[in-house]
This record gives C-alpha cells, structure tokens and sequence, in this order.
C-alpha cells in the first residue's frame, strides 16, 4: 500500500484499475457513437435495458463531473449562456449543453454524438428539459421514463404505469436500432449490475469501521463505474480489487485519513472543482467523511424472477425520487450506524431536487439524532457560486460545536 | 389552517358562507372533483404585495412561486382556506414544497396529486385516476364530505359551460382584439378559477352576448374554427385578423397573467398595441382545456381530461409546443412576441432559447423577460417592454 508521509490522507492502489475502465469506458462510447448505437443516459436511468441491447452508453452527469473537476465549469456553461440559457439553470445541463455546442473547446472534446437520449426523471425534473435542449441541438430523438415520485410505499398503480413505460422503452430502442431484448441477455446484465451494486454496498459498509477505510473524495472517485458500467462484468474485478484493498485497511486499523477524529455525515453532489482540496484540507484537521448520501444511492438487486419488475421497484424507489420523510430517515440511519459526530449539507444551487428541504431536513435531523449539522452553500460544476471563506467559516462553527 | 384574506390576493372570501375552501396550485388540478365533495375549490395565484417570508424554509433558489407561496402562508394570507393541494412530478421545486409545508406547517391540511409526464396512453389515465380517487378518499376522511355523483354533474356542466363560453370569447379576441382588453379577459378567468360559480359563468356569458352578439354569421364561424384548431395546439390556416395595432403574443409559464396583464394595461394594451394570445398557463393552458366527459367512471373521466389539456412545460411535447408557437406567430400574424420567465423556474428557462429561436425563425421581435411573483423590479420590467413595444411600433 502506496503511503504518503506527507500527507494527510492515503491513496488507493485499486485508482490504477480504476483509471484503466473509466478508460475503456471512454473508447467504449466513441465507438459506438461511430457505429450509430450510442445513448445518453441519466444517472438513475435502467441502463440494464438499452446494455442487454447491445447499445452503447455514456453519462453527461459524470461529463458534468468532468468539466467540474478540470476547472472548466465557468467556460463550458457560459457557451449554453451564450445561446440564452440561464445562469440560473442546472451547471450539470449548461456544461452538457455547453460541451455540444464547443466540444472543441471542452474537456475531452465532449461527449461523442449521441443517437438516442435516455433521461429517466427518478433524480429530477431537470433532466427532461436538458435532453430536450441537447435533442434540439444534435437531433437524436428523447425518451422519457416517467418515474413519478413516491411518498411512502408504491403503489400497484404506480409499479404498472412505470412498467408501462419500460415496455415503451424496449419498443422504443427496438423501433430506433433495429434491436431485440433477449430476455436471457437481460438476466446477464442485471446480475452483473445485482453483483457489482452488492460489492459497492459491501464496500461503502465498511466505512463502519474505525478508522473509516474510505473518506468522502474516495467513494465520489469509486462509484464511477457502479453509476455508468454496472451491467458489465468488467467493472466486478475493480470492486472486487478495492473490497479486498479496503478490508486490509480496515483489518491493520488504517484509514482513509492519517489521524482520524471526527466523523460527518456529507448530504449532496460535491463542489467537483474542488473535491480534493476541500475534503483533504479537512483530513488535515482530522476529519472524515464515512458516509454520505449520495453514493449510498445506488443499492438494491435484480434478483427477482421478474426482471422488469424488479426494475420498477428498484428505479421507482431511489434516494432523490422519495420524500423528506425519507430523506430524513435515511440521514439519520446514516448518522447512527457510521457513529458520526455531526452533518455537513451542501445546498447546490444547480440541485432543487436534491437540495430544497435541506433546511427543515437540518432541524429535523439535529433534534432525532442529537448531533450538530450546517448548511453550505455552492454549486457541483459552477465554481462562480461557491464562496470558499464562506463555506469556511460555516465549516468552522460546526466542529467547534464537536471538538 | 391557511388564511386568506382579499379576492384580489386570489382567494374567494366564502368563509362567511361556511364553506370549507380547498386551494390548489396546478393550472390543471380537477376542481370538478372538489365541488363533487361540496367543497370550494380556489386557485392559489401569488401575491405581488407579499414581500419575502420564505427565507426560514426555503432557499432563495426555489422558484419565485413557491417562495411567494411560502411568505403568504408567513403572513397570515392563507387562512380561510381548509385544505391546499400541491401537485407532484411537475416541477423540482414544487415537488419539495409540499413536504417543507407539512413540516412548516403542521396543523395545516395538505394534500397531494401525482401527475404524469409521460402519455403512456390507457397506462397514465389509469396512474391518474388512481391518484384522483386517493385524493378523493383523502377529502372524504379529512371532511366527513362523500364524492356526490349528482354534484359532479353539475360542477361538469358548469365547468364546461365556463370552457366553452370562455374559449369562444378567447378566440375571438384573438382575431379582433378590439372586442374585449386583455386586462378583462384575464380578469373574467381569474374570477371564474377562485370562484367557480354559476353567477361568474353568467357574467362571462353577458359579456359575449354584448360582444359578439352584433357581428356577422361569417365572422363567427372564423371565431368557431380558430377555437377548434386552438383546442387541439393548432393554427393550421392564415386567418383574417384585425391589425388597427400591433399585435403582440406572449409565452411561459406558471407567471400570472393578471400581473403581467395589469402592467400591460398601463403600457397602453388595447390602446397602443394588442395582446392578442397568451399561451400561459393560468391564461390560454385553463381556458383551452377539454370538455369533461360522462362517458364512464368519472375518476376515469376527470383523469382523461387533465391528460388532454394543453401540455406544459414541465411535461413531454417540446416539439409540438414549438410547432404551435410558430402557427400562432405565422398564421395569427403576430409582430411581437414576449417570453416570460419566472425566476429560477427551471422549465420557463429551458424552453425560452428553444422559443426564442422559433421567434427569430420567423423573423418577429422578442423580448425575453425575466420576472418575479412580487415585480420586485417592476421599473426594470416596464421600462424593458416599453423600449420593446417602442420599438415595435416604429418597426410596424
């Protein structure tokens, strides 16, 4: 295990299979975009369909991420301002749409052209209004998985309309493509996803352990492949490889950061442009980050003798498409089972979805689990809305409530 | 619970009545379903007065609707309403509100409709009328108040008798502006949304009576052909139209047709230009929405009809939004167009490039102009369409 004295925090080896099939997943795109079967597709879209399809997909949430990440959120958005969509808007959207209408001057030269646009709304409302504005521009036709949102328990209603839209959808792929859905080729990749999503969970449990094995940054870079390739049997050897680096970890007493003494709970995307700084100048303090709400997103199994309906259930059911109540339910099992000392909200601008109900959340949260919680306010890609000092301060005042 | 106070702040006084008042929020919400329950239904508009309230619940990048939403309720606005109904699956920062709501404001009623975005066809009517007859079932529990069949009916009938006159009036101002001011017209729908009654149907229809009672057997039938195309998001022929001003078309969202209608008035609307069409929500989107239909159960029925009404911007259509903004521009000879926008409305802002575009397509002057619930820049505003409309009339 690779050890840097000097610092704060320790690298993961399993970062080196993971640049190599985050690789594979770029070449994987382009090509099919070149053989005319590639789709977009949203972060809580049932990738599991259009990949037994034999399409190609990629992620312009993880784009997003991308653009994030080299610092490039203010240029790539300012070319959709340019054309007339507002600041206002998702950073995540204007990047994407920003990418497609510069992709020369874009990281990565863009996305590769898509031939079909898959948005499932189970994260938000946004991400209809986004495809339709990329669809306006490159001209491959939008599906819609209408996943309406569910307060408690779904509904028989609910599950048979969402399954409606499944079955349009395999239509829809099969009218575009000239593709069948074989149904033993579904069984395959929805036991890769059952696998792989059994794997992450696995992992992201381990943060249970003292010290964490995983801080915050670690998992955002992890989940990777779990949101854009799970599916794919390749992405179960990289899982298998960070499970593995992880229980030694955890079994030699090491965490993810040198000197671990306080845990917090993180609620939301994170500020991509400045993921490491952030959470590894708070590991200088000696803070870390075992849980968090966004990366415990992705959970559930297809093992279910209906795979479609397995799908609904699981689709229908994610973090972003329930309630406050479950939110907060959620924030609270987190904050007990990971033993953390208080929460941090990041109140994304770009995210209402995610992060309106952040304030009452924070009451309701601090009065059921004791522990103290803030508000920080910015945006995931748009680092124009994000006031360092500010977050600082807030920062500031929550750990003096701990330490 | 909510207590409202004025007619003009968009509730209906029926307090001394007795009457149990349900709010609701969605332009497409079935109110033939509250008055089915002998309830009252009103529409919730915001209120340009109600400053910021919102800020202990609410992000300032919550849509400026809900925000003023929420500083109603703050002040004390809401309170002769007995029961409010958010919708779910329209937009982001709705679908939070609800919830924040019940937190907020515990001792308040508040209900839920999930609308679909998707037509699944039979699927979405059957999600739907599902949802309607929870809703339903809500009402009956919370009120002790039973679905009446018989109520229904004539809630249905008076509906659609508010539809027809009202879409009759509507498309004939569209072709002669001249015969009634946007202002009023707005103000005539505003009165039927917070009070449906038969007495605010009467006076719509007395108001057609006087105004189109005098014209020829042909102008009529240019009237009935429009409404029909326009019932079905279509203007598939040139018409006819009055030019004595510019005539001036306006798209968006969930802004307040009333608000906007108000500031055009003083700009000179019926004088100097003419607002001929709105294509807004609380304007053409609740006029032009179907007649409602006996042919089965009436869950069914009321499911089917929210399902036909002119599609929003926060539901799928993009594309057939934009041929009809383009028919409208081309066939009603509009010389102007304004895109409203509501601040940090996600889907006013997604659709205005795509509108914008149609517009300069089309060669016809636009202005895009942001806007908030309380016109808290009303001098911006004014100034914005003044210069807009200045120029517009030097142009034509």
């Amino acid at each position: 295990m690779s050890e840097k004295k000097e610092k704060a925090y320790r690298l993961l080896e399993a970062n080196n299979l993971l640049n190599q099939i985050m690789f594979r997943y770029m070449l994987e795109g382009h090509s099919a975009s070149e053989e005319g079967r590639l789709a977009w597709l949203t972060s809580g879209f049932p990738v599991e369909i259009p990949l037994a399809m034999s399409l190609g997909v990629v992620y312009p949430e993880q784009y997003g991420a991308v653009v994030g990440s080299q610092k490039m959120g203010p240029q790539v958005c300012a070319f959709a301002e340019n054309i007339g969509y507002s600041p206002e808007l998702c950073s995540y959207a204007r990047s994407s749409i920003g990418s497609v209408l510069k992709p020369e001057e874009s990281p990565l030269e863009g996305l590769p052209k898509p031939q079909a646009l898959l948005a499932g709304n189970n994260i938000c409302g946004t991400v209809m209004k986004w495809y339709d504005a990329v669809s306006q521009l490159t001209g491959a036709p939008v599906f819609l998985l209408d996943t309406p949102p569910i307060d408690d328990v779904q509904g028989d209603h609910h599950k048979e309309y969402v399954k409606a839209g499944l079955e349009r959808l395999i239509t829809f792929i099969s009218d575009h493509f000239d593709v069948e859905l074989q149904d033993d080729r579904l069984r395959e990749v929805a036991d890769n996803s059952t696998r792989a999503i059994a794997l992450w969970t696995e992992i992201l449990q381990s943060c249970k352990a003292k010290p964490s094995p995983l801080n915050c940054a670690d998992r955002f870079l992890a989940m990777a492949p779990v949101v854009s390739q799970r599916g794919t049997e390749y992405i179960l050897e990289y899982y298998e490889t960070l499970l593995k680096e992880v229980r030694e970890r955890v079994s030699n007493g090491l965490g993810a950061i040198m000197d671990e003494k306080v845990r917090l709970l993180w609620d939301n995307i994170p500020p991509w442009f400045n993921i490491f700084r952030f959470f590894n100048s708070l590991a200088k303090r000696g803070v870390v980050f075992p849980a968090d709400t966004y990366t415990h997103a992705w959970s559930g199994s297809f093992d279910s003798p209906d795979i479609l309906n397995a799908i609904v259930s699981l689709y229908s059911n994610v973090y972003l498409n329930k309630g406050i109540d479950a939110k907060i339910d959620k924030m609270c099992e987190l904050i007990m089972d990971y033993d953390l000392d208080g929460f941090v909200l990041f109140s994304v601008r770009s995210c209402k979805r995610y992060s309106l109900g952040q304030m009452v959340s924070k009451e309701i949260v601090m009065e059921r689990t004791g522990v103290p919680g803030v508000i920080i306010e910015g945006d995931m890609v748009d680092s124009r809305l994000f006031n360092e000092a500010q977050v600082q301060t807030r920062i500031d005042a929550l750990l003096e409530m701990i330490v | 619970m909510v207590r409202t106070s004025s007619a003009s702040a968009g509730i209906q006084e029926s307090s001394e009545e007795k009457k149990r008042v349900i709010g609701y929020i969605y332009p497409h919400f079935p109110v033939e379903l509250v008055l089915a329950h002998g309830l009252v239904p009103s529409l919730i508009s915001t209120n340009p007065e109600t400053q910021g309230a919102f800020e202990n619940s609410l992000q300032t990048f919550a849509c400026g609707y809900v925000r003023n939403l929420f500083s109603r309720r703050v002040r004390g606005e809401l309170s002769s309403l007995s029961g409010l109904v958010f919708p779910s699956n329209t937009c982001d920062s709705l679908q939070n509100a609800g919830d924040i709501w019940r937190y907020r404001f515990p001792e308040d009623v508040v209900f839920k409709v999930t609308y679909p975005v998707s037509d699944y066809g039979k699927a979405s009517v059957k999600f739907l009328a599902e949802e309607l007859k929870i809703l339903s079932d809500r009402i009956e529990r919370e009120f002790g108040v039973p679905f009446s069949n018989e109520s229904f009916k004539a809630a249905v009938e008076m509906i659609n008798g508010f539809r027809e006159s009202l879409q009759m009036i509507y498309s004939a101002r569209v072709i002669m502006p001249s015969i009634i001011t946007y202002h009023q017209l707005m103000e005539l729908t505003r009165q039927f949304l917070t009070e449906p009654t038969r007495e605010s149907l009467d006076e719509i229809n007395r108001h057609i009576a006087g105004s189109l009672g005098p014209l020829s057997t042909d102008i009529i039938n240019d009237f009935r052909e429009l409404k029909q195309m326009m019932q079905r998001m279509r203007v598939e022929r040139e018409f006819d139209v009055e030019r004595d001003h510019p005539r001036i078309a306006m798209v968006g969202g969930m802004t307040d047709p009333q608000l906007i209608s108000q500031v055009l008035h003083e700009l000179g609307e019926g004088e100097r230009f003419s607002l001929v069409i709105d294509l807004l929500s609380f304007g053409f989107k609740c006029v032009f929405s179907p007649q409602i239909q006996f042919d089965s159960d009436p869950f069914v029925e009321m499911a089917k009809n929210i399902l036909s009404t002119p599609k929003e911007p926060t539901q799928e259509g993009l594309t057939n939004r934009l041929i009809f903004l383009r028919e409208t521009l081309v066939n009603l000879k509009i010389e102007g167009l304004i895109i409203l926008e509501q601040s940090f409305c996600d889907p006013d802002e997604f659709e205005a490039p795509s509108l914008e575009r149609v517009a300069k397509e089309e060669s016809i002057p636009v202005v895009r102009l942001p806007i908030d619930p309380e016109l808290s820049d009303q001098e911006r505003v004014k100034l914005r369409l003044q210069s807009f409309l200045e120029n517009l009339l030097e142009l034509v």
